[in-house]
């Protein structure tokens, strides 16, 4: 039918939407904590755009992220990414959407937890939050991680299928 | 091999009730619903926001600009609102709906695609809007935000990292926007309209 092909296509766009949205989030984020390492000396500003990728991402971007693989594999009925170009794209994108964000999240998870960490400000609250910052971060760290190996999975099982 | 002449006749079709919308459809289209709403309210409610924020005197910190209250500094700080969580709840809204286990959509499922039609135009056009003012800003030295307790001053690429999740969001919401309106559009039989499935089997 002519109308569920339309609808088909319309979600594995949404999907994609979801998949570079998950991808410009942490992206955006790391941009604008850039212009703030101008203004920063040291060695550990590197961490800045991490931290940045991690505070913009914050919730949301996993969700993001989840969202954009389940829908991916609910219009692919489970079948392998590389079927159609949109879902061997979206694949891609989700993948590195999650490298991103698993990226941003563990290392601002271990620059909270370091000492001389440049993400918590001195103080004795922030010494006894960061625990619990780090617990968040490295708990959605794991989920990218997660998206990252089920997404590997997804695209690669096509490759099996293919040379079986 | 059967002879298929010594069958009996078929018996003539028996017109069978209209089919009713699955209950668990009709709930999902309520918490879409809601949704919608709750999206419509985040909206409307980040106009007041921001013109209470605009309307105070918030130089605390060294740099920062005078209140400016004029349409345009509105419309940029209204819009951050329009975010990918906006963008994000509209879109599960649409997917409630239209990939619900029921067959057909319900009354209350088509007035969920009107409002996603409406409210996701409003998002969109929002979320863009302001995406556009942010990135063309002046380069106001009292422009800027706060990172970790410090007042930093937003560059070119601060602008662009902070309007691409705004531009994914527009695309998000005004596609959604258009996928609804689509469907309202092109298949009114899968709508739940028993007038036309009624003139389909006529």
């Amino acid at each position: 039918m002519a109308a569920t092909g339309d609808r088909a296509e319309q979600r594995e766009v949404l999907a994609l939407l979801l998949g570079i949205a998950a991808l410009v989030l942490p992206v955006g984020g790391a941009l604008m904590y850039l212009d703030f390492t101008d203004s920063e000396s040291g060695l550990h500003r590197w961490v800045l755009p991490f931290l940045g990728a991690s505070n913009t991402s914050d919730l949301i971007g996993p969700s993001l992220l989840a969202g954009a693989i389940g829908l991916g594999i609910v219009i692919s009925r489970g079948r392998h990414a590389g079927g159609t170009v949109p879902t061997r794209v979206l694949g891609t994108v989700v993948v590195v959407a999650a490298l991103t964000q698993a990226a941003g999240f563990a290392v601002s998870a271990v620059d909270f937890v370091r000492p001389g960490g440049i993400g918590i400000p001195p103080g004795a609250a922030w010494a006894t939050a960061k625990w619990s910052l780090f617990a968040r971060l490295a708990i959605q760290a794991l989920l990218c991680v997660v998206a990252v190996v089920y997404g590997m999975r997804w695209l690669q099982f096509d490759d099996r299928r293919n040379s079986s | 091999m059967t002879d298929t002449a010594s069958l009996p006749p078929a018996p003539p079709p028996v017109p069978l009730p209209a089919p009713e919308v699955e209950p668990w459809q009709h709930r999902l289209e309520v918490m879409a619903l809601l949704l919608v709403v709750s999206v419509a309210i985040v909206v409307f409610a980040a106009f007041a926001s921001a013109h209470a924020q605009l309307s105070q005197d918030f130089t605390t910190f060294p740099g920062a600009s005078q209140p400016r209250t004029d349409l345009t500094e509105l419309i940029r700080v209204a819009g951050s609102s329009a975010n990918l969580l906006a963008a994000g709840a509209l879109l599960v809204a649409f997917l409630l709906v239209t990939l619900g286990p029921g067959d057909r959509i319900g009354a209350l499922g088509t007035t969920v695609l009107r409002g996603l039609v409406g409210v996701g135009l409003i998002t969109a056009g929002l979320a863009a809007l302001s995406a556009v003012l942010t990135l063309i800003y002046s380069d106001d030295p009292g422009s800027g935000s706060v990172v970790s307790g410090a007042f930093v001053a937003e560059g070119l690429v601060s602008r662009v990292g902070q309007v691409a999740p705004l531009f994914v969001a527009a695309a998000i919401a005004g596609y959604v926007a258009w996928c609804a309106f689509s469907i309202l559009g092109e298949v009114p039989a899968e709508l739940g309209s028993d007038a036309v499935v009624d003139a389909e089997e006529a």
